[in-house]
């Protein structure tokens, strides 16, 4: 059955799969940040708190808005963004050059990064293979938009 | 040689003596009633294995290190007990707030965890089945070459400060060696990608080669630091995710996606250590901004050499003929911004907030960047 995108299932079926995949998620070393992801729907904003610690997603939420002060940095970007992306992955087992978060964020002009504080947005890159990982996983989910 | 031990213990009768008295069974255990205290560690978390962080616990932990230094110098792992006459080490950095920064053992923990290995973690054949156009490769050359002399100082400033550390911030110098590994690890696989591709290596940087030199040398650890760990790496992190983000090959990405995780860690740091030197000594404030205005300007070498630039431009537009070579000025012109925006947020957030109005290298870089 399609997990609907955005929403928490798919983020939740995103911590299965990591959950699934330990041994290559040990390999990638500790992750630990929390971060947030907005997802811009019709003008409005649908917004997920992750909280990943030592190997694993521990806690997702959905929040009415985030406080960019109790997260390192938040991705933000259109559904059609998001949805090009994880499209992309589903079609190739894991982003391409063009569709990886580093390269739609790089410039902020398709997923835009937002922080309070550079360490926070540091982090971003220190986890940075772990988080393109964790996102990949879409590849073996049936995704609905 | 620099220093001679107290005795020559092959003609010091007692030493031999009280070793032979033990190896005949009788046991001394004087070490048993060593004034030490008495912990078990245990990891908080299991998953992550026993840390540093778990140990910081009374005189074993690094919360309590005073921030002068005073009774330890010499080699004594802290929280030892110390007697009879054990030797100075000469050590010239012994305030706290010259190195430390809080998440010190966090990235020394981080950065074991996440190795990898140039050798056998990066598809190398993938070249040869998918080669690239020359003057691609050509360019690839050269901006490794590039990269190389970079991580070069990157691996030479903690190595050229850590024997002058007081031992007490021993997570402090284990990070460090972490730093040198993680440097001598990015100059492998930079002289790696740029040897496997055929074009051999490019021409150095004599302006990125004179301004590192500068960085280098910074008379203070915290100012050297300020350089290596928190503007060169920064500029290096951007630079990464560019070329990660306009990357010739899936191996060109591979490396950027690595390299920015190490980059990453040691920004952290850098932003770390001048956070906590300002915070804890805020009337250094002025010499900090000081030596910034005397030395920002190595910024503009390593962003305005043409060895950089130049196959900067030919990566992010794809190719040489007129509408590549457009395209990659756009791109770099950005990149170019986008490096000394984030230099400037990090040097604000650690505590020099008008930094950036007195700043010669805004102007100089919209000069540049204006070009593209």
């Amino acid at each position: 059955m399609a997990i609907s995108f955005p929403s928490t299932d798919y983020f939740e079926a995103l911590k299965a799969q990591m959950a699934a995949n330990e041994e290559k998620f040990r390999r990638l070393g500790f992750i630990d940040t929390t971060f947030g992801v907005t997802v811009g729907v019709n003008g409005k904003a649908r917004n997920f708190i992750l909280e990943f610690e030592v190997f694993d997603l521990k806690n997702v939420s959905e929040v009415p808005a985030i406080d960019l002060k109790k997260v390192d940095f938040q991705i933000e970007g259109d559904s059609q963004v998001w949805r090009e992306m994880i499209e992309n992955i589903r079609r190739n087992g894991e982003a391409d050059s063009a569709h990886d978060i580093n390269t739609l964020a790089h410039f902020g002009e398709r997923l835009k990064i937002v922080y309070d504080d550079p360490d926070g947005h540091d982090k971003l890159y220190r986890f940075m293979e772990s988080i393109q990982e964790f996102f990949d996983l879409s590849s073996k989910l049936e995704v609905s938009f | 040689m620099a220093f001679y031990a107290d005795k020559d213990y092959t003609v010091d009768q007692t030493v031999l003596e009280a070793a032979q008295k033990v190896m005949q069974g009788h046991l001394g255990l004087h070490w048993y009633e060593a004034k030490t205290e008495r912990i078990k560690g245990r990891p908080s978390d299991p998953r992550r294995g026993l840390t540093y962080q778990d140990l910081d616990v009374g005189s074993y932990g690094y919360t309590n290190i005073p921030e002068d230094v005073r009774k330890s110098q010499s080699m004594v792992s802290r929280g030892s007990e110390k007697v009879g006459k054990l030797p100075d080490m000469g050590y010239v950095v012994n305030r706290k707030s010259d190195v430390w920064s809080d998440n010190v053992a966090e990235l020394y923990e981080e950065d074991k965890t996440r190795r990898w290995v140039p050798a056998t973690d990066i598809r190398w054949n993938e070249l040869h089945a998918r080669p690239i156009a020359p003057e691609l490769e050509m360019a690839c050359a050269q901006l490794y070459t590039f990269l190389q002399e970079c991580q070069m100082v990157s691996m030479d400033f903690p190595s050229k400060w850590v024997a002058l550390i007081n031992q007490d911030f021993l997570e402090q110098k284990s990070w460090m060696c972490a730093q040198m590994l993680d440097a001598s690890r990015l100059f492998e696989v930079f002289r790696k990608r740029a040897l496997y591709g055929g074009a051999g290596l490019g021409r150095a940087s004599v302006t990125a080669e004179q301004g590192l030199k500068e960085w280098l040398w910074a008379d203070q650890f915290p100012q050297g630091s300020v350089s290596i760990n928190l503007s060169l790496a920064g500029f290096l992190l951007v630079l990464y995710r560019q070329v990660a983000a306009f990357a010739p090959t899936k191996v060109d990405r591979a490396i950027m996606r690595y390299a920015m995780q190490d980059a990453g860690r040691q920004t952290a740091y850098g932003l770390g250590q001048l956070r906590y030197h300002l915070k804890h000594r805020p009337l250094e404030v002025s010499a900090m901004e000081g030596y910034l205005d005397h030395t920002e300007h190595v910024l503009l070498g390593l962003i305005g050499s043409p060895e950089l630039l130049e196959p900067m431009i030919i990566i992010c537009g794809g190719g040489l003929e007129k509408a590549n070579v457009d395209k990659g000025r756009i791109a770099t012109a950005k990149f170019i911004r986008l490096v000394v925006r984030e230099y400037m947020e990090r040097i604000a957030a650690a505590g020099l907030a008008g930094h950036a109005g007195r700043s010669r290298i805004p102007a100089m870089i919209d000069r540049i960047s204006a070009a593209g």
